[in-house]
Protein backbone atom coordinates (compact mmCIF):
# COMPACT_ATOMS: atom_id res chain seq x y z
CA UNK A 1 0.00 0.00 0.00
CA UNK A 2 3.03 2.42 0.18
CA UNK A 3 2.62 2.68 -3.55
CA UNK A 4 0.17 5.25 -3.30
CA UNK A 5 1.81 7.27 -1.40
CA UNK A 6 3.36 10.34 -3.24
CA UNK A 7 6.78 10.10 -1.90
CA UNK A 8 7.36 6.87 -3.05
CA UNK A 9 6.58 7.11 -6.42
CA UNK A 10 8.84 9.74 -6.87
CA UNK A 11 12.32 7.86 -7.34
CA UNK A 12 14.30 8.44 -10.30
CA UNK A 13 13.90 6.72 -13.32
CA UNK A 14 15.70 7.16 -16.47
CA UNK A 15 15.61 10.50 -18.14
CA UNK A 16 12.10 8.99 -20.71
CA UNK A 17 10.48 8.20 -18.03
CA UNK A 18 11.48 11.91 -16.62
CA UNK A 19 10.37 13.02 -19.72
CA UNK A 20 6.71 11.22 -19.94
CA UNK A 21 6.25 12.14 -16.04
CA UNK A 22 6.71 16.30 -17.37
CA UNK A 23 4.77 15.17 -20.27
CA UNK A 24 1.46 14.11 -17.80
CA UNK A 25 2.50 17.43 -15.43
CA UNK A 26 1.94 19.59 -18.83
CA UNK A 27 -1.27 17.48 -19.78
CA UNK A 28 -3.19 17.72 -15.94
CA UNK A 29 -3.22 21.80 -16.61
CA UNK A 30 -4.21 21.49 -20.56
CA UNK A 31 -7.16 18.71 -19.36
CA UNK A 32 -8.25 21.31 -17.27
CA UNK A 33 -8.12 24.20 -19.31
CA UNK A 34 -9.90 21.97 -21.67
CA UNK A 35 -12.84 21.53 -18.79
CA UNK A 36 -12.99 24.86 -18.06
CA UNK A 37 -13.62 25.87 -21.78
CA UNK A 38 -16.26 22.95 -22.09
CA UNK A 39 -17.45 24.32 -19.01
CA UNK A 40 -18.35 27.70 -20.35
CA UNK A 41 -19.78 26.10 -23.29
CA UNK A 42 -22.55 23.87 -20.74
CA UNK A 43 -23.08 27.60 -19.02
CA UNK A 44 -23.61 29.13 -22.45
CA UNK A 45 -25.04 26.55 -24.81
CA UNK A 46 -28.21 28.06 -25.88
CA UNK A 47 -29.66 24.93 -27.41
CA UNK A 48 -30.01 21.74 -24.70
CA UNK A 49 -28.06 19.78 -26.85
CA UNK A 50 -25.57 21.98 -26.90
CA UNK A 51 -25.28 21.22 -23.23
CA UNK A 52 -25.43 17.34 -23.65
CA UNK A 53 -22.57 17.78 -26.20
CA UNK A 54 -20.86 19.60 -23.86
CA UNK A 55 -21.53 16.97 -20.73
CA UNK A 56 -20.62 14.61 -22.99
CA UNK A 57 -17.33 16.15 -24.12
CA UNK A 58 -16.76 16.54 -20.14
CA UNK A 59 -17.32 13.16 -19.37
CA UNK A 60 -14.20 12.23 -21.94
CA UNK A 61 -12.00 14.72 -20.97
CA UNK A 62 -12.31 12.85 -17.15
CA UNK A 63 -10.89 9.41 -18.71
CA UNK A 64 -8.27 11.82 -20.06
CA UNK A 65 -7.80 13.05 -16.63
CA UNK A 66 -8.16 9.58 -14.93
CA UNK A 67 -5.06 8.25 -17.39
CA UNK A 68 -3.21 10.95 -16.75
CA UNK A 69 -3.47 10.02 -12.84
CA UNK A 70 -2.95 6.44 -13.25
CA UNK A 71 0.14 7.35 -15.34
CA UNK A 72 1.75 9.45 -12.72
CA UNK A 73 0.86 7.05 -9.69
CA UNK A 74 2.22 4.05 -12.30
CA UNK A 75 -1.01 1.92 -11.22
CA UNK A 76 -3.80 0.10 -12.50
CA UNK A 77 -5.98 0.75 -9.93
CA UNK A 78 -7.86 3.25 -11.58
CA UNK A 79 -8.53 1.58 -14.73
CA UNK A 80 -11.99 0.10 -13.89
CA UNK A 81 -13.27 3.10 -13.82
CA UNK A 82 -11.93 4.57 -17.55
CA UNK A 83 -14.85 1.42 -18.82
CA UNK A 84 -17.61 2.78 -16.20
CA UNK A 85 -16.63 6.06 -17.04
CA UNK A 86 -17.02 5.57 -20.98
CA UNK A 87 -20.45 3.36 -20.56
CA UNK A 88 -21.85 6.26 -18.49
CA UNK A 89 -20.99 9.18 -20.73
CA UNK A 90 -22.59 7.02 -23.42
CA UNK A 91 -25.54 6.02 -22.06
CA UNK A 92 -26.54 9.84 -20.48
CA UNK A 93 -25.80 11.16 -24.34
CA UNK A 94 -28.25 8.67 -26.07
CA UNK A 95 -30.91 9.60 -22.81
CA UNK A 96 -30.53 13.17 -23.47
CA UNK A 97 -30.55 12.53 -27.44
CA UNK A 98 -33.85 10.43 -26.44
CA UNK A 99 -35.38 13.18 -24.17
CA UNK A 100 -34.34 15.67 -26.77
CA UNK A 101 -36.74 13.74 -29.64
CA UNK A 102 -39.48 12.46 -28.15
CA UNK A 103 -41.89 14.66 -28.41
CA UNK A 104 -41.33 15.13 -32.08
CA UNK A 105 -41.25 11.33 -33.07
CA UNK A 106 -45.15 11.31 -30.71
CA UNK A 107 -46.19 14.35 -33.37
CA UNK A 108 -44.49 12.38 -36.41
CA UNK A 109 -46.41 9.51 -34.82
CA UNK A 110 -49.81 10.71 -34.59
CA UNK A 111 -49.54 12.56 -37.89
CA UNK A 112 -49.08 9.03 -39.89
CA UNK A 113 -51.91 7.42 -37.98
CA UNK A 114 -54.21 10.23 -39.53
CA UNK A 115 -53.63 10.04 -42.60
CA UNK A 116 -53.58 6.35 -42.82
CA UNK A 117 -56.91 6.09 -41.35
CA UNK A 118 -58.42 9.20 -42.76
CA UNK A 119 -62.05 7.76 -41.57
CA UNK A 120 -61.27 6.49 -38.29
CA UNK B 1 18.54 2.63 -26.57
CA UNK B 2 16.91 -0.45 -24.38
CA UNK B 3 13.02 -1.28 -25.04
CA UNK B 4 11.69 0.17 -22.07
CA UNK B 5 12.98 3.74 -23.58
CA UNK B 6 11.56 3.14 -26.94
CA UNK B 7 8.30 3.07 -25.17
CA UNK B 8 8.57 5.70 -23.26
CA UNK B 9 9.14 7.55 -26.18
CA UNK B 10 6.41 6.47 -27.81
CA UNK B 11 4.10 6.66 -25.26
CA UNK B 12 5.29 10.53 -24.63
CA UNK B 13 4.37 10.98 -28.74
CA UNK B 14 0.81 9.57 -28.31
CA UNK B 15 0.48 11.71 -24.75
CA UNK B 16 0.83 15.02 -26.72
CA UNK B 17 -0.90 14.02 -29.63
CA UNK B 18 -3.67 12.97 -27.98
CA UNK B 19 -3.43 16.10 -25.42
CA UNK B 20 -3.06 18.33 -28.32
CA UNK B 21 -6.61 17.03 -29.93
CA UNK B 22 -8.45 17.12 -26.48
CA UNK B 23 -7.53 20.65 -26.48
CA UNK B 24 -8.70 21.22 -29.88
CA UNK B 25 -12.07 19.12 -29.07
CA UNK B 26 -12.37 21.62 -26.28
CA UNK B 27 -11.44 24.94 -28.90
CA UNK B 28 -13.80 23.75 -31.55
CA UNK B 29 -16.55 23.61 -28.44
CA UNK B 30 -16.45 26.97 -27.57
CA UNK B 31 -15.57 28.85 -30.92
CA UNK B 32 -17.99 26.87 -33.86
CA UNK B 33 -20.72 28.85 -34.65
CA UNK B 34 -23.69 26.64 -34.48
CA UNK B 35 -24.64 23.04 -33.15
CA UNK B 36 -23.83 20.75 -36.04
CA UNK B 37 -19.78 22.41 -36.64
CA UNK B 38 -19.80 21.42 -32.78
CA UNK B 39 -20.87 17.78 -32.65
CA UNK B 40 -18.37 17.74 -35.52
CA UNK B 41 -15.10 19.62 -34.15
CA UNK B 42 -15.71 18.08 -30.45
CA UNK B 43 -16.73 14.58 -31.28
CA UNK B 44 -13.58 13.51 -33.40
CA UNK B 45 -11.46 15.54 -31.24
CA UNK B 46 -12.22 14.15 -28.09
CA UNK B 47 -12.71 10.78 -29.40
CA UNK B 48 -9.23 10.94 -30.87
CA UNK B 49 -7.53 12.57 -27.64
CA UNK B 50 -9.28 9.37 -25.56
CA UNK B 51 -7.67 6.96 -28.25
CA UNK B 52 -4.36 8.48 -28.13
CA UNK B 53 -3.85 9.16 -24.00
CA UNK B 54 -4.82 5.06 -24.18
CA UNK B 55 -2.45 4.13 -26.05
CA UNK B 56 -0.31 6.31 -24.47
CA UNK B 57 -1.04 4.84 -21.10
CA UNK B 58 -0.38 1.38 -22.31
CA UNK B 59 2.74 1.53 -23.63
CA UNK B 60 3.69 3.79 -20.40
CA UNK B 61 2.86 0.79 -18.20
CA UNK B 62 3.68 -2.16 -20.19
CA UNK B 63 7.21 -1.41 -19.52
CA UNK B 64 6.67 -0.69 -15.60
CA UNK B 65 7.28 -3.66 -13.90
CA UNK B 66 4.95 -4.49 -11.14
CA UNK B 67 1.69 -3.87 -13.27
CA UNK B 68 0.72 -7.19 -15.32
CA UNK B 69 1.05 -7.13 -19.33
CA UNK B 70 -2.14 -8.68 -20.25
CA UNK B 71 -3.93 -6.62 -17.61
CA UNK B 72 -3.45 -3.40 -19.31
CA UNK B 73 -3.41 -4.14 -22.88
CA UNK B 74 -6.91 -6.02 -22.44
CA UNK B 75 -8.44 -3.24 -20.73
CA UNK B 76 -6.77 -0.73 -23.10
CA UNK B 77 -7.98 -2.55 -26.35
CA UNK B 78 -11.99 -2.51 -24.59
CA UNK B 79 -11.75 0.78 -24.17
CA UNK B 80 -10.40 1.88 -27.12
CA UNK B 81 -12.59 -0.21 -29.64
CA UNK B 82 -15.62 1.10 -27.54
CA UNK B 83 -14.88 4.64 -27.89
CA UNK B 84 -14.11 4.01 -31.48
CA UNK B 85 -17.76 2.43 -31.77
CA UNK B 86 -19.78 4.00 -28.81
CA UNK B 87 -19.14 7.86 -29.59
CA UNK B 88 -19.69 8.28 -33.32
CA UNK B 89 -23.25 6.56 -32.52
CA UNK B 90 -24.24 8.82 -29.63
CA UNK B 91 -23.20 12.30 -31.84
CA UNK B 92 -25.31 10.72 -34.48
CA UNK B 93 -28.16 10.50 -32.40
CA UNK B 94 -27.76 13.79 -30.93
CA UNK B 95 -27.21 15.42 -33.76
CA UNK B 96 -30.63 13.77 -34.92
CA UNK B 97 -32.36 14.64 -32.28
CA UNK B 98 -31.12 18.48 -32.41
CA UNK B 99 -32.29 18.35 -36.14
CA UNK B 100 -36.03 17.59 -35.05
CA UNK B 101 -36.22 19.77 -32.81
CA UNK B 102 -34.83 22.66 -34.75
CA UNK B 103 -31.89 23.60 -33.56
CA UNK B 104 -30.48 26.87 -34.66
CA UNK B 105 -28.71 26.66 -38.11
CA UNK B 106 -25.55 29.08 -39.11
CA UNK B 107 -26.80 31.86 -41.12
CA UNK B 108 -24.50 31.03 -43.81
CA UNK B 109 -25.85 27.63 -44.29
CA UNK B 110 -25.98 26.42 -47.74
CA UNK B 111 -28.12 23.56 -48.11
CA UNK B 112 -29.90 21.15 -45.66
CA UNK B 113 -30.47 17.53 -47.20
CA UNK B 114 -32.12 15.79 -44.83
CA UNK B 115 -34.56 18.87 -44.37
CA UNK B 116 -35.15 18.77 -48.19
CA UNK B 117 -35.57 15.64 -48.05
CA UNK B 118 -38.13 15.57 -45.31
CA UNK B 119 -39.90 18.22 -47.47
Amino acid sequence: MTKLTLLAVEQVGDWTDQLVIAGVDVGIVVITFAMLLCIVRLLRGPHLADRALAVDTLGLMLIGLVILLSMRLKTLMFFDSILVLSLLAFAGTVAMAQYIARPHLKQRKANDLDTKVPHA
Amino acid sequence: MSMTQINNLLAFFFLAAGLFFMLLAAVGLVRMPDFYHRTHAATKGATLGTVGMLVAIMLFLVSHHDVSTIDIVTKAVLVIIFTFIANPVGAHLLSKAAHLDKAPKWQNTISDDLESDEG
